[in-house]
């Protein structure tokens, strides 16, 4: 080998046991000391792609090379001992422990041999902090600290196993544009003292700023390899894409008519007491998309389910065209007009064993024309499904394939058929395009537009800023459970304005978010 | 094939290949054990069908493992693990004797009248393992379990105290009328009309589950429950509704078997049938078509290992192996799995060439 690679991955295929390909042939070559970018699509196959480097998934072909030899990676344990450390997209922390305990746990320095020595673990992690300014109290229980002190804790722990190659799977996801900034500063100087670091993102900004190189995927396949300096955005872009295509939805200014959807002093307190809605006011008009931006965890997840009937309400008020929906079932609710896509698409949206069909009739099944005395009626609901599945474009050998066979982006469409084919009134929309594809996406985006436009009222939750902007007509900023800010025209508003108001560095006047309530 | 395919094709193949590794053991074991192997071999496979008795042994034994069975479709269905049907199949059978002796009634009617006595009784004695759940989040698996054995005693009781018949010499009912007895139906043997009943009750658990809304949403609620409360269905009542609807069933299939096959209620336990619907279930992936062939074939094996206890020097404990065996590779996720991944791979690595990517 000419050149000096820490790690070399090598014709990987993974398939999955409902038959998914994930990856296919897949050579990845990093060179110690870089910061070496994998970017693709969602549903790429990167993140498959680092959980086999780390030992959790198995893979069907290829090999692994660690400086220029195979190994055999069986476990995270072994990935581990091989110097090899993930901070997961999802946090693998134990909230209920101490940054210390959380960061030596499984490897705690001893007393005597057997007592966990606890000064020891606190002192080794405030060393740890300090060789790599990274700023976190080591007594501080876990669940009391922000996403990006989380995150820190992540990065730590996986130093405190002597990680040389550390691999980030979309750290920036759940970070505000401040703390992106301040990461990449860290992640920095972790490359200076030696340190590889995988990063793997689909926003080609942050690639440009902080990486060498980089390797892109595109539908489970290795694209290309190559240095970040001579490389536009553009190309990158093409290379992830196959084409050129920048997200930009075309639509029409919103023609807001009544008032639809009203929320009025909504307060919700968790089972400790903890507030976690905080005096919520607002509206949505027929033919609007207000949408929510903010952290998560800031209080949009449990406001979508209150909406919905997922989660009971004690004080405030919610009414759907001037109905409460106050003590009605989720059933009641649906019946009155409310769709809703949920953030959590195998949790709530879609029963993945279930067919396709199965999962398009949830919501109507007991109605006519699609049941009879009692009776299913394949007919009816077959030509509902055939005609849905060309309208939405789900990809699937035919409505009685089961979902976990389908791609995520296909069955966010089986979602998005199903709560959008039956013309409501108000339709919650949360996290629409979370983790697919980018041709699902666009899809998706362009049928909330779609939406809209036949006169729905849409209260679109997305996390992803690009998103809230793009698709929404007016929006407000959750921050701690409140509305920090109303923003009546999304056009004018910019990235760090929101970032400011999602970090709560800023908060609107009372009156200026008051006027979320159009017809107070 | 597609994978949906390959699944349900490795499904058949884990069974055929648990059921012939079973019976692998088998041979070998009488081979070990019995002086005259081949003899003993030959009658515990054949020995079933060289008589028209033993022909009815074996249906006369699958008919009440048929409505348990199917029950036990209905009830896992949810997702939910009830393991009570032992004792609703015992109170199914004490209920359905209490009118079959203590009601005047014409013949016709007699035994309809014990069958859904025998039912309903079950149906409200299922529901309280999933109430217990709802109210408490009582575990049903344990207070299932635990009830079984509050109605063995309880039925005991009862008839001890209330049902006794004096004249009979051991303890027993007295005894039905005729007029609730049912018939025999095939002569030589002592297969009776709840055959047809079981027919019946198979036909209506299949169209039940897979064709009305009713089973549409026990099965949506067993593959994610979370989905069926997010899209508006009432789960505590689903969940109730089946528990009921499961023990109905083994109640009706305890009353068939007092009045086809006793003449006085005299279970002294309760009958293993409850279990064997569920060993049945199993085997048949809770596909209550697949039931009644499950059904027969822990018959056939059972009346095979009564044979050899008889003819050679095999006991008949051997079908407990063959059953262990059977459930326990059945039941196994992993048995075969390592072909299983490698015919989905094989096949979605030919999709994707096919599809030219």
């Amino acid at each position: 080998m000419s050149e000096n690679y820490i790690l070399e991955m090598r014709g990987i295929t993974k398939v999955y046991p409902n038959g998914f390909v994930a990856n296919k042939d897949v050579n990845l070559a990093v060179r110690e000391g870089e910061i070496h970018a994998l970017v693709g699509e969602n549903g790429a196959g990167k993140s498959t792609l680092m959980k086999v480097l780390f030992g959790v998934e198995g893979h069907e072909e290829g090999e692994i090379l660690l400086h220029g030899e195979p190994v055999k990676i069986t476990d995270p344990i072994s990935a581990i001992d091989m110097g090899i450390g993930m901070v997961h997209q999802h946090f693998m922390l134990v909230p209920s422990l101490t940054v210390a305990e959380n960061i030596v746990l499984g490897r705690e320095p001893r007393k005597n041999g057997v007592l966990v020595n606890m000064e020891k673990a606190i002192q080794d992690t405030r060393a740890i902090c300090e060789k790599y300014n990274l700023k976190v109290d080591p007594t501080a229980r876990v669940r009391d600290l922000p996403v990006g002190q989380k995150q820190k804790v992540e990065i730590l722990k996986a130093l405190y196993r002597k990680a040389k190659v550390l691999i980030l799977d979309e750290p920036t996801a759940v970070l505000t544009p401040q703390e992106t900034a301040e990461l990449f500063v860290e992640l920095k100087r972790m490359k200076e003292s030696g340190h590889t670091i995988i990063f793997i993102s689909h926003k080609l900004n942050e690639v440009k700023e902080l990486c060498d190189r980089v390797t892109v995927l595109r539908l489970g396949r290795t694209i290309g390899t190559a240095d970040l300096a001579g490389l536009s955005e553009q190309e990158i872009s093409r290379m992830m894409v196959g084409r050129d295509v920048i997200l930009k939805i075309q639509k029409q200014p919103a023609k807001p008519g009544a008032e639809v959807l009203k929320v009025r002093d909504l307060n919700l307190n968790s089972a400790d007491g903890r507030p976690i809605l905080r005096d919520v006011s607002f509206s949505v008009r027929a033919g609007e998309i207000l949408g929510v931006a903010g952290v998560e965890g800031n209080g949009q997840r449990e406001m979508s389910e209150i909406i919905t009937g997922l989660l009971p309400f004690a004080r405030g008020e919610i009414t759907i065209s001037g109905q409460s929906i106050r003590g009605r079932s989720i059933r009641a609710i649906r019946d009155m007009g409310v769709s809703h896509i949920s953030e959590d698409r195998m949790t709530y949206g879609v029963a993945a064993s279930a067919s396709v069909a199965e999962n398009i009739i949830s919501d109507r099944f007991q109605k006519a024309p699609y049941c009879k005395h009692g009776f299913l009626q394949t007919k009816q609901i077959g030509s509902l499904c055939k005609k849905l599945i060309a309208e939405f474009h789900i990809k699937c050998d035919d409505s009685s394939a089961p979902v976990k066979t389908l791609s995520g982006g296909n069955m966010q469409k089986v979602v998005a058929a199903r709560e959008f084919s039956q013309d409501p009134k108000v339709s919650i929309v949360n996290q629409p395009t979370r983790g697919i594809d980018v041709g699902a996406t666009e899809f998706v985006r362009n049928k909330i537009v779609d939406l809209r436009d036949q006169g729905t009222a849409v209260l679109l939750i997305s996390a992803d800023l690009n998103e809230i902007l793009e698709l929404s007509d007016s929006l407000i900023v959750m921050h701690g459970g409140e509305i920090a800010a109303y923003l009546p025209d999304s056009g004018k508003v910019t990235e760090t304005e929101l970032g400011e108001y999602m970090l709560g560095i800023r908060h609107q006047t009372p009156e200026e978010i008051r006027s979320a309530c159009h017809e107070c | 094939m597609s994978v949906k395919q390959i699944e349900k094709v490795m499904d058949a193949a884990k069974t055929a290949a648990a059921v012939l590794l079973s019976f692998a053991a088998t041979i070998l074991l009488i081979c070990l054990v019995s002086s005259t192997p081949w003899q003993t071999v030959k009658d515990f496979f054949l020995g079933p069908f060289q008589t028209t008795r033993r022909i009815g042994n074996v249906i006369e034994m699958a008919i009440p493992i048929c409505f348990t069975g199917c029950g036990i479709c209905i009830m896992y269905s949810t997702g939910h693990i009830n393991m009570g049907s032992s004792g609703y199949f015992y109170i199914g059978g004490l209920a359905a004797s209490i009118v079959a002796y203590g009601l005047l009634l014409p013949s016709g009617l007699h035994p309809v009248v014990c069958i859904l006595a025998g039912g309903l009784v079950a149906a409200l004695i299922a529901a309280i393992p999933a109430v217990l759940f709802s109210a408490w989040g009582i575990n049903e698996v344990v207070s299932s379990l635990m009830l079984n054995y509050i109605w063995v005693y309880l039925g005991t009781w009862i008839l001890r105290t209330f049902m006794l018949d004096s004249a009979a010499g051991f303890n027993a009912s007295k005894a039905f009328q005729e007029t609730a007895k049912l018939s025999r139906i095939i002569s030589g043997t002592r297969v009776h009309s709840g055959l047809i009943l079981a027919v019946v009750v198979v036909l209506f658990s299949w169209l039940f589950l897979k064709k009305t809304k009713w089973g549409y949403q026990i099965r949506m609620m067993g593959m994610n429950s979370k989905f069926s409360v997010y899209s508006g269905m009432g789960v505590t009542g689903i969940l109730l509704s089946s528990q009921m609807l499961g023990g109905f069933l083994a109640g009706i299939g305890g009353a068939c078997e007092v009045l086809g096959m006793y003449t006085r209620f005299e279970w002294a336990a309760a009958p293993t049938t409850g279990f064997d619907g569920i060993m049945v279930a199993a085997i048949a992936y809770r596909n209550p078509a697949l039931v009644p062939v499950a059904a027969l074939f822990l018959a056939y094996v059972r009346v095979g290992a009564d044979v050899i206890s008889r003819t050679s020097d095999v006991p008949s404990e051997i079908v407990s192996i063959i059953q262990a065996l059977i459930i326990m590779l059945v039941g196994a996720q992993m048995f075969l799995s390592g072909i299983r991944h490698k015919q989905i791979v094989k096949a979605s690595v030919r999709q994707l060439a096919k599809e030219g990517k």
